[in-house]
Order: C-alpha cells, then sequence, then structure tokens
C-alpha cells in the first residue's frame, strides 16, 4: 500500500560539523574540507580519545528563543534548527496546514546526553533539589520530536526510533507509513549530539572509536589502517511529503524520492549465519523495485573498524558484484553522527542528484585487504538517478533506503 | 540570620536563568503581570521558584507555589523568609543605585506634592503642613483588590547634611508605629538610595506585622526599580 | 473490520509485585497495591519516595552472571518478559524463519539506572564534570544508547528481522506494540516480540519528577499513594517492570494453531503541539486518537466493552482523559467500565503502556475487569465508572487502552476477542 504514492523529500537541512548550513556543509564536503578536530568544548587530555565532529556555530539563539533554550538540550537545537530550515526550503508554511496532517517523527542515538549531565551533576553534588524542573523534559529520547511538535503545532502521529546509527534510516522508513494515511506532511531525520565529557566517555567503553590524535588520518573507513572511528555531532532534517501533495501545493518537484527502506537484525554473535547487511539491501532494493545495475551510487556506513568494514564490503559486493558500483563514504569528514549520521547520508544522496556530482572518500589511503570495493576518493562529477544510503547501528541494527530521483 | 530582599533587577536575572525569558526589571513593574503572559510557562515558574529556593537555602515548599503573577510569588517567597526568620519581621531594608546626579535625586525624591507621579502605589498625596526641611503630608493609596483605600498621615524632616530622611506616621492607621529613615549616599555608578523601615501592626490590624514585612519588602523591591526608571529618565531629560 | 491487525499469542510480565503473567493477574483482579516505601536506594532527602518496585532476582529469573553484568535492569526485565512470552506463545526459537522476526520494543528512559551508577563511579559522585573514562565499565555504551533494549530482546527470540525501540516518552508502550502490529500488517514480519521495558527508579529520576511536583508525596501511606479519579490523588507513583508480547499475523498465528489472547484491530497516535508537560483539560488530541483507531478498525463506541485508563493519579490526566473517552465515545462512555491499574503498579513511564495492554489481553482472555484501587472518594468532577476497588465480570469483546505523556503524545489502541473480526 505504501507503492502506489510515492514519498518525496521537498525539504532538506543538514547540520554538520564541517558546515552548519546545508549548503555550506555541502560545499565542504565536495571540496574534502574535514570538520574534525580536537575536543573544544571540555578539557579532553584525560581522555583516549580527543578527537570528534563538532558543530562549530549553528547559531541557535538566533532563531530559538531563550525560553526554549532553557529547556533542550543541544541534540534538539539541533532537531529545532533544522526543523525549521527544512520546512522553510520546502517552502511550507506550518500554519497553513492542517494540524493533524503533519507528524514528526525522528531518531536518536543517546538523547540529551549533555544536560542530563549537568542536572545529574547537581544531583550527586549538591543534592536532589538542585535538579531543575526541565531534566523531566530535557534529557529523554522523545524531547526533540515533542519540542518540534510543539513548536510547529503538528499534531499528526509523532514517534521517536531508537537504532543507534540505523535508526535515522528508520525513522524515514517510518515517515514514509505516516504519509499512508496518517499524515500530509512530515518533518523527519535525527541528530544527535553526544559530545559531553560523559557522553564521550560512555562511546570510550565500546572500543570502537579510534585514539589516533590526527584528524586527518583518524577516521578511515575501508582503509588498511582503519583503527576506529571519530564521533561526532549534527545530523539532518527533512521533509516528506506523499508526491501529490507536494504536486499539488505547486511547490517544485522536490529533492529525490524515498523509493525503499528495509531494515533487518543480525544474528546473534556466535551464530554463525550472515550478518543482516546484505539482506537489507536487496529488500529495500526491491521495495523500490530497483535492480542493482540501476544504482549509482552507495553511500556506505563505513564503520572504519575493520572486521566490520570487511563485513560490509562482503554484503555490497555479494549485491552488486565486486567493484560494480561507486562506493561512498564522506562522513570520514564529519565522524560518525550517531542518529543524525545516516540522515546526512541521505541528505548527501539528495544533492548528489540535484547536483550530478559524487561526493568523496578523501580519508582512503589504501583499501584493506579483502575489501573489494569501488570506493569514491574524489568528488567526481557523474549522473546520479538512484543512490543506496546503508547504515548500521551498534550490535546489529541494519538499514537501508534508496532515493531515486524525482 | 537576615538576608537582603532580592532587588527587581535581581528577580529578572534570577527568572531569567530559570526559564530564559530574557526579561528587565522594568517588565516586571506591572504587578499584575503574569508569568503567563511573560512567556514562562508552569516548569518555567517552578524553575524559579527553586531558584529562589536555593539562593535563600529554604526548604522546598511542599505545598509549591504556582503563584501566576511575578510579584505574587515574589511576596509568596518575602513571607516564607519572614517565617523563616531569614527576614525580620517589622524590619525591612532595602537600597537603589540610580544612575543621575545626587542633588537631582535629593530633589526628585523629596517632592512628596508629586510622589503619585514617582510612585505607582500613590494615588494622590496632599501637603498639610511645610516648613523648613520639613513637610506634613497625607498619602492616600490606590484601591486595594477589597476596594479600600488606604490613607495616612506622615512627617518627613531632612538633613540634606547627611543626606538623611526620616519619616514618621503621625496618624498610624492600622499600624502602632511607622519609622522611615532614607539615606542618600555617591557610590560608583551614581547615587544609593536606602530606605530602612521599622514598623508593627496593631492587634486589630486586617494583617499581622510578619505579613505586612513581607508586602513591604515585595512593593520597597518594585518602588525602588520604578522611582530609579522614572528618576533617570527625567534626570536624562534635564540635562 | 480492517484487515490490519495481528494476534497476541504469548504474553510474559515483569511487574511490581508479580514476576510472571499469572502473579500479575492475579495480583491486578486482587486489587491488590504494589507501591511501598523506595528501597531501591536511600530515598532520604526526596520529596516522593514511593514506588512501585518489582521484587526481581536475576537469577532466580534465570539470567546469567554474564548477561546480567552487561545488562540494565530494564533490559533484564525485557529478556525476563520476552523469554516468558515466547515460551507461552510455544514459539520455539527457529520454529519460524529469524527473517520474518521482528523486535518492537518501547521505553522512554532506556538504561537511565545503569548510566546513573556509572556516572557516580566516573565522575567521583559529581564532583567532576570531565569524567574518567578508564573508572567505566565495558558494557557502559550499552547503557548510554537505549537500542539495547531491542538488542537484547532480538538475541532472546533469535530475530532477525526488522527491530527497533521506540521511544515516546510514556506512551512508548502502546506506540511499541502499535509499532509491532504495522510491521506484521504491512508485511515485514510475521511475528514481532513487541512490548516495553523501563526501570526508572534511580535517584535521577525521582528528583526530575520531585521538580515538577509530578510524583504523590503521600510517604506515609506509600501503599495507597497511587489514586487516579479519587478526589484526593497527589501525583503518579513511578513504577518499573516489563511486558513483551508475541504478536503474530492471523495467517501464522492460524497455520500453526497458536492460542490467542486477543487481536490487536486499531491503532492510532496523536499529538497535542501544546506543551510538553501540560494538558489541556478538553482532551480533544486524545478523542482524536480514540476515534481514528475506531474508525482503523471498523468499529463503533458501543462496541467497546472496557477502557483501560491512563489514569496516572494526576487531577490533569483524570480530567483530560475523561473529557477524551467522552468525547470519543459520546453515550458509550457512561455504559463501560473505565479502570487504572496504575493505581495497583504505579507508572513505569514507557513500559506502562505494554503492561496496560498486557492486562487488556487477560481481560478479554478472562472477561475480567481489573478494578482502580484505592478510589474511596470519587472526584466530583468526574462522572465515568472508574470501576473503583474491585474487579469485574464482563463480557469483554473489544477493549481500549489509552496512553498520553510527555511530549504532548496521545495514544489508543483497540484489542478484540480473537475471531470475533471474522465473526462480524
Amino acid at each position: 500500500m505504501t507503492k502506489n504514492r510515492r514519498t518525496v523529500f521537498s525539504g532538506v537541512s543538514a547540520i554538520a560539523p564541517n558546515g552548519s548550513t546545508t549548503k555550506e556543509f555541502w560545499d565542504a564536503t565536495l571540496n574534502g574540507v574535514s570538520g574534525i578536530g580536537p575536543i573544544s568544548t571540555f578539557d579532553a587530555s584525560g581522555y583516549p580519545v580527543r578527537l570528534a565532529g563538532q558543530v562549530a556555530d549553528f547559531a541557535p539563539r538566533d532563531s530559538i528563543d531563550g525560553r526554549l533554550m532553557v529547556q533542550t538540550d543541544r541534540w534538539t537545537q539541533l532537531g529545532l534548527v533544522a526543523a525549521a530550515r527544512a520546512l522553510e526550503d520546502a517552502e511550507i508554511d506550518p500554519a497553513a496546514l492542517d494540524e493533524y496532517d503533519m507528524s514528526v517523527i525522528t531518531a536518536t542515538s543517546s538523547g540529551g546526553n549533555e544536560f542530563g549531565q549537568r542536572e545529574i551533576q547537581k544531583l550527586w553534588d549538591k543534592g536532589a533539589r538542585y535538579v531543575g524542573p526541565y531534566q523531566s523534559i530535557a534529557w529523554f529520547y522523545a524531547a526533540t520530536t515533542g519540542q518540534i511538535s510543539i513548536r510547529h503545532g503538528m499534531k499528526g502521529a509523532c514517534g521517536v526510533l531508537v537504532g543507534e546509527q540505523a535508526g535515522g534510516l528508520d525513522a524515514l522508513g517510518q515517515a514514509r507509513r505516516a504519509l499512508v494515511d496518517d499524515a500530509t506532511t512530515v518533518v523527519s531525520g535525527g541528530t544527535d549530539a553526544p559530545l559531553g565529557p560523559y557522553a564521550l566517555a560512555c562511546h570510550v567503553s565500546s572500543r570502537l572509536l579510534t585514539e589516533r590524535q590526527d584528524p586527518v588520518r583518524a577516521y578511515r573507513p575501508f582503509d588498511a589502517e582503519a583503527d576506529g572511528y571519530v564521533a561526532g555531532e549534527g545530523g539532518a532534517i527533512f521533509i516528506l511529503e506523499a508526491e501529490d501533495t507536494v504536486r499539488a501545493r505547486d511547490a517544485g518537484p522536490g529533492y529525490g524520492v524515498l523509493a525503499g527502506y528495509a531494515a533487518t537484525f543480525d544474528p546473534r554473535p556466535g551464530s554463525g549465519r550472515e550478518p543482516g547487511l546484505r539482506r537489507a539491501i536487496v529488500r529495500a532494493l526491491a521495495d523500490a523495485r530497483v535492480d542493482p545495475s540501476e544504482v549509482d551510487v552507495v553511500f556506505a556506513d563505513g564503520l572504519g573498524v575493520p572486521e566490520a568494514d570487511r563485513a560490509e564490503a562482503e554484503a555490497i559486493s555479494a549485491v552488486f558484484g565486486a567493484r560494480r558500483v561507486p562506493v561512498t563514504v564522506p562522513k570520514c569528514l564529519v565522524g560518525r553522527l550517531h542518529a543524525g549520521g545516516a540522515p546526512l547520508d541521505v541528505a548527501m544522496a539528495l544533492l548528489s542528484i540535484r547536483d550530478s556530482v559524487i561526493p568523496g572518500t578523501p580519508s582512503l589511503g589504501e583499501l584493506a585487504p579483502g575489501i573489494d570495493l569501488d570506493v569514491v576518493r574524489e568528488t567526481r562529477q557523474a549522473t546520479v538517478r538512484t543512490a543506496l544510503v546503508l547504515a548500521r547501528g551498534f550490535e546489529g541494527f541494519n538499514a537501508a533506503v534508496v532515493i531515486r530521483s524525482v | 540570620m537576615t538576608v537582603t530582599v532580592i532587588s527587581l533587577d535581581e528577580y529578572a536575572e534570577l527568572i531569567n536563568r530559570a526559564s530564559g525569558a530574557g526579561l528587565t526589571a522594568d517588565q516586571l513593574l506591572d504587578e499584575t503581570v503574569s508569568f503567563d503572559s511573560l512567556g514562562v510557562d508552569s516548569l518555567g515558574v517552578l524553575g524559579v521558584v527553586s531558584e529562589l529556593e536555593q539562593r535563600y537555602g529554604l526548604e522546598p515548599d511542599s505545598g509549591a507555589d504556582h503563584s501566576k503573577s511575578a510579584t505574587a510569588l515574589l511576596f509568596a517567597l518575602n513571607r516564607r523568609l519572614v517565617d523563616a526568620g531569614l527576614l525580620t519581621a517589622g524590619h525591612t531594608e532595602q537600597s537603589i543605585v540610580i544612575d543621575a546626579p545626587y542633588d537631582e535625586v535629593w530633589r526628585q525624591t523629596n517632592d512628596v506634592a508629586a510622589w503619585p507621579e514617582l510612585f505607582s502605589e500613590y494615588a494622590k498625596a496632599e501637603i498639610l503642613q511645610t516648613a523648613e526641611n520639613s513637610v506634613t503630608f497625607r498619602l492616600s493609596m490606590h484601591p486595594d483588590e477589597n476596594g479600600t483605600v488606604w490613607s495616612w498621615v506622615s512627617e518627613r524632616t531632612l538633613d540634606p547634611e547627611t543626606g538623611t530622611v526620616r519619616a514618621r506616621r503621625v496618624e498610624t492607621g492600622p499600624f502602632e508605629f511607622m519609622d522611615i529613615v532614607w539615606t542618600y549616599r555617591k557610590v560608583e555608578g551614581g547615587v544609593e538610595m536606602r530606605w530602612v523601615q521599622d514598623f508593627a501592626m496593631k492587634p486589630q490590624a486586617p494583617v499581622d506585622t510578619e505579613t505586612m514585612t513581607a508586602r513591604i519588602s515585595t512593593n520597597s523591591s518594585l518602588q525602588l526599580a520604578l522611582i530609579r526608571r522614572r528618576v533617570e529618565e527625567r534626570a536624562r531629560l534635564a540635562a | 473490520m480492517s484487515d490490519w491487525g495481528a494476534v497476541v499469542t504469548g504474553v510474559g510480565v515483569v511487574a511490581p509485585g508479580a514476576v510472571g503473567r499469572a502473579a500479575y493477574w492475579d495480583l491486578l483482579t486482587a486489587g491488590r497495591t504494589a507501591t511501598r516505601g523506595i528501597t531501591l536506594f536511600d530515598a532520604a532527602g526526596f520529596q516522593s519516595r514511593i514506588a512501585a518496585e518489582v521484587d526481581f532476582d536475576p537469577a532466580a529469573a534465570g539470567l546469567t552472571p554474564h548477561e546480567v553484568e552487561r545488562m540494565d535492569r530494564s533490559a533484564q526485565f525485557a529478556v525476563v518478559a520476552a523469554r516468558e512470552a515466547l515460551a507461552d506463545a510455544g514459539l520455539e526459537p527457529g520454529q519460524t524463519d529469524p527473517e520474518r522476526v521482528g523486535v518492537s520494543i518501547g521505553s522512554a528512559v532506556g538504561c537511565t539506572t545503569r548510566l546513573e551508577d556509572e556516572y557516580v563511579m566516573v565522575s567521583d559522585s559529581g564532583k567532576n564534570w570531565e569524567v574518567t573514562p578508564e573508572f567505566a565499565t565495558d558494557h557502559l555504551y550499552r547503557a548510554l544508547i537505549p537500542s539495547t533494549l531491542a538488542v537484547e530482546v532480538a538475541w532472546t527470540a533469535g530475530a532477525e528481522g526488522p527491530t527497533t525501540v521506540v521511544s515516546t516518552g510514556c506512551t512508548s508502550g502502546l506506540d511499541a506494540v502499535g509499532h509491532g502490529v504495522q510491521l506484521i500488517s504491512e508485511g515485514a514480519a510475521d511475528v514481532v516480540i513487541a512490548g516495553a521495558t523501563d526501570a526508572p527508579i534511580s535517584p535521577i529520576t525521582v528528583a526530575c519528577f520531585d521538580a515538577i511536583g509530578a510524583t504523590s508525596r503521600n510517604n506515609e501511606d506509600a501503599a495507597h499513594s497511587s489514586r487516579p479519579f479519587d478526589r484526593d490523588r497527589d501525583g503518579f507513583v513511578l513504577g518499573e517492570g516489563s511486558a513483551v508480547l508475541v504478536l503474530e499475523s492471523r495467517e501464522h498465528a492460524a497455520r500453526r494453531g497458536a492460542h490467542g489472547y486477543a487481536e490487536i484491530i486499531g491503532f492510532a497516535q496523536r499529538s497535542n503541539a501544546y506543551h510538553m508537560t501540560g494538558l489541556k483539560p478538553d482532551g480533544l488530541d486524545m478523542a482524536e486518537a480514540i476515534e481514528i483507531a475506531m474508525r482503523r478498525a471498523g468499529i463503533t463506541p458501543d462496541m467497546i466493552s472496557y477502557v483501560n485508563a491512563h489514569g496516572s493519579g494526576t487531577a490533569q490526566n483524570d480530567r483530560h482523559e475523561t473529557a477524551a473517552v467522552k468525547k470519543a465515545l459520546g453515550e458509550a462512555a457512561h455504559r463501560v467500565p473505565v479502570s487504572s491499574i496504575k493505581s495497583m503498579i504505579g507508572h513505569s513511564l514507557g513500559a506502562i503502556g505494554a503492561l496496560e495492554v498486557a492486562a487488556c489481553a487477560l481481560a478479554i482472555e478472562t472477561d475480567t475487569v481489573p478494578p482502580t484501587a484505592n478510589l474511596q472518594h470519587q472526584d466530583p468532577a468526574l462522572d465515568l465508572d472508574y470501576v473503583p476497588l474491585a474487579a469485574r465480570k464482563n463480557v469483554n469483546d473489544i477493549v481500549l487502552s489509552v496512553g498520553s505523556g510527555f511530549g504532548g503524545f496521545q495514544s489508543a489502541m483497540l484489542l478484540a476477542r480473537p475471531g470475533l473480526a471474522s465473526r462480524k
């Protein structure tokens, strides 16, 4: 039932470490400008990990009222700013639409970390009564969706999905479901900002982060020297609409279509069964009714952990054949943004279609042994009609979306 | 132990810290202004209460205060401070720094006939008798929420040498007594005007001394901020 | 009735006062309360010192030391509930193609308890803003990201289909089950292990509700402190626990001759876009969710036999919800029993919605309506039948469960006696 009405991306807003607006991010990405650098928001000298992809300045105070600022974590502020810009980009005035026809569906990986740390510190350092009233609404995973819904008067079915890095694609899948008979307009995507002192310590415990200190050589998906990833913050928020809605309001064709989506989960560790990523790809392509040969580019998950890189390469090669499809991981310029990461990849896919260009993977030196992929190193001109975006979440989540030109 | 009554500037700053509302003291001068109209939601008000409690080390009030207006909340706080013994019943002390020339501050704030234009609480000031450096007058307030017009006769004695004004109520009304001392001194940033009031209520008065202490403390915060604004404005115009 | 739906073929519960489905239903139908003074940590210095706690012995519940070490309490609850649900459904791992088994787990606050415990270790009890990462355990990242709750359930069930955590605050449980039914209805899975879990009884969560005065301070009478619809209510009582259901497509359940407790036949969500915690007394947005759920299920208000209320125990909720039920059900609202099991097991945030759906399934199975405990003096402003104190026999063909939560989310789910859809 989801196949008869195409789901169109009519608004895009990206906020990333190498560019705090869509245009700045896209220009930087095409030019291979990295947003990874030494952690600047706190003293990380006692941490084994010293690099992160930090959003330098997205000027939340310019567009978010002080009253909303005090009750929101940075992750929600990223979502609020991006949502407002995406609406503007889509030329939508929410006040002019039926409030029950608008939904908000976002993903987060870890919620309001820095806000939560401030309040929990007050509790343990000073006492229970020092915890402020906004803790109850700022750190929990639903805060961003709730605040966007309230800010723009959107009363349709709202949602929040959590699946670490894969959750960002699950949110888009859910947005497409909502457009079937729940909503005409969905604000969807994901942001995260897990770079506070405690959240980063939590990340360190996963042992998946690189301890390298050279920003250029730190996060190197598919590279022979890959030894982990760099954590980042930011993400992307989109406006998704049913195609007939976009047409009816005479707003241009939109950036692209969410043509296919699928999610799978890896077998239990030690089962010996094949990981689920290949199945996710196959199902998403089938859902989109796209043959592998039609795919112009794959935005890979690119964890930057050797074993995971190999597994991903195997899944891609199993579907497309070895070196048969251009694969790119421009997120090497910004780090992994958790629930914001895959939406940022989707933003890149949409902009690649618009501009007939494939952003590169400038961190790549030598491909790791056993990785038989055509990784796009330098940004190149190419017609992109169909893009596949892959995402994996910690301990087994897999998701894939197929983005096509309108 | 006693504490200093919060000034309207500090109160505005505290509200901003708790709620992000971005207010100035001027926006709090209207006693009827509700938190709602200031854009401070119920959680923001709880944050304000909590910040106030922290500032004064008060135990959290389990019958949490859901005052609708900023002034009502300030009054409730001052009342709790009196009850906790942190403000002395029958004694209030507050000051403000006015950025204007000393003579201008002295002149404007001692022009009793013009007080209805200086304070927001007085409807009428009738000069009954004047002498060199002293004045006897009747003040009438605006009707209160019950329609009662409070009115009394006071006598003020000015000592320009020391920058001191003493006043006492001649016709004391519900008060046992009410003695007021205003002092003026030049400080960094202008002139500090300090009000010290000592009083007690009659047993048959409609409010007790504790409540009146909270009421005067609250009102003084507002009136001082208002007087500062008006004196500074007039001084600027005169300059 | 529409094709949208799934059959509940397994129910697993870890609840305050009752680990296990049978004990749970005993507790609810006896009208016993599981609220008490907090024992999980020293709550002196907090204003609300009451909670509905699970007496949970992980080893007795079948968890290995390694599982206990890697899992937050909320994950432990979910795994134990999932195992019971799978056993109840008679669904052996491997019986169904793992790729056709999905997981949808709701949680409002994820692994907060573990996150807080470890925070205390790495920050020297809150003294340091920059913490000491080497004091953390190997499993700390698993506590930061609540997606691990779904991971553990997927591993328990051997699921390899669509797997996610749904985290919409206090409607997470209803929304996660609704998402599970959706996955089945759209053909993405034949079986979904769906439910919710939360273990929020930790200092930071108790403190944050203290800060907004949302929780009951009736510390002197903890056993009777959760009083939905009662004039003497003074806030909700924090709870914890998990309920996990095995959902199957009607075909899949029929093919293997599975016992169905109930079918989920309708679901809708709406938001109030009003305030993160405030509710308007008109209840219009919750009413809208109920009306749409009924429309999707193809039923009319007079067909509803029982309403499982959100009934959190705040005056604001009681008025909002009562207005919503009256608006959506019209005249029928005054004939249908409405009860809140939070009066007995407290409000376990995201978990409660799944615990309530489990209670609805059992209500249909046993034709019994659980009561609203502690309802001694009904708030005179409320005028529905809130089933005070004692359970009631009732022919429960179709039941409605509603939820309302921070963020403004309102959800409504309809369950029906199995086979009812095809008989009509």
